[in-house]
């Protein structure tokens, strides 16, 4: 296994990998639990406002620190970005209107299920080789679905 | 519309997020990426306006506005936590399965704060379900 940790990554506290990466896991924990107490008090289409409103000074950050050549890129780019941006959306608003109606101890798990998808479009667009521990995971996966729903 | 339809449709638009972000890796820097996913929620989220009964807007108390904005602040800061792991020598290999578990943080949440609990059968499919989507997120550092 290589791990490309560059010497100014060898850094302790807040800013070492492993701590980044335990605060996205928990911040993204936190976000599904709000979600659902989103959820029990108002509508999908409140709660995806909010929820775009909330997420609004970080597009705005993520503007100003990259400048205006990388963020306007190739015509394909900005494409891409916009689609990515648009099935986001659709993700999240069905995400929020199933926490509405069952409890995000079911919805959660379930979800987080989607890489299926992605693995399954890659190898069929991108003729991307599925490796074993996919589809062991895959397997998981189906069977945590069928458990689940 | 029924619930689990509902997370179908999740499943593969998120599905197919992840396929667009392989796509466009080389097309787009990922915090100009961060940039065009927001512009792609507020084009899609935005017009969801017309669909909101006419008191809707007034009718939010305090609480749940905050609880909204925060909502989308977390999960910002949480890709932004991310997104500073990789730049920092974090081995994608690593770090996407293992931010794929979140949702046994939400789990986790939910049974301490809402009092939700599961079956053994249901519990046992929500670890496989998360544990698999982790599983299926790995991918060996180039």
């Amino acid at each position: 296994m290589t791990r490309p940790n560059p010497p100014s990554a060898a850094r302790a506290g807040l800013d070492h990998w492993l701590a980044l990466c335990l605060a996205c896991t928990v911040l993204w924990g936190v976000w599904g639990f709000l979600s659902k107490l989103l959820a029990d008090r108002v509508g999908a289409i409140e709660t995806q406002l909010l929820f775009t409103l909330g997420m609004l000074p970080a597009g705005l950050i993520a503007a100003w620190r990259v400048g205006a050549a990388a963020l306007i890129p190739s015509p394909r780019g900005i494409v891409y970005g916009l689609l990515n941006g648009l099935l986001t959306a659709l993700g999240t608003l069905c995400f929020f209107a199933a926490l509405g109606r069952v409890s995000a101890s079911i919805v959660s798990p379930l979800i987080a299920a989607y890489p299926l998808v992605t693995v399954a479009l890659a190898a069929l667009i991108l003729r991307e080789r599925i490796r074993p521990l996919q589809i062991a995971g895959a397997l998981c996966a189906v069977i945590g679905l069928a458990l689940l729903s | 519309m029924n619930w689990l339809a509902l997370v179908a449709i999740s499943i593969a638009a998120w599905g197919a997020v992840g396929l667009l972000q392989k796509i466009s890796s080389n097309l787009l820097d990922p915090t100009a990426l961060v940039f065009w996913v927001i512009v792609g929620l507020l084009v899609g989220s935005v017009p969801l306006v017309a669909w909101l009964p006419a008191s809707t807007p007034l009718g939010l108390s305090g609480g749940v506005i905050a609880m909204g904005l925060l909502s989308g602040l977390t999960n910002a800061l949480g890709s932004w936590c991310l997104f500073r792991a990789l730049k920092n020598g974090a081995a994608a290999s690593i770090v996407i399965p293992f931010t794929a578990l979140y949702p046994l943080i939400t789990v986790l949440l939910a049974f301490a704060f809402l009092g939700e609990t599961l079956s053994l059968r249901q519990s046992l499919g929500a670890l496989l379900a998360i544990g698999g989507g982790a599983l299926l997120s790995y991918e060996p550092s180039a």
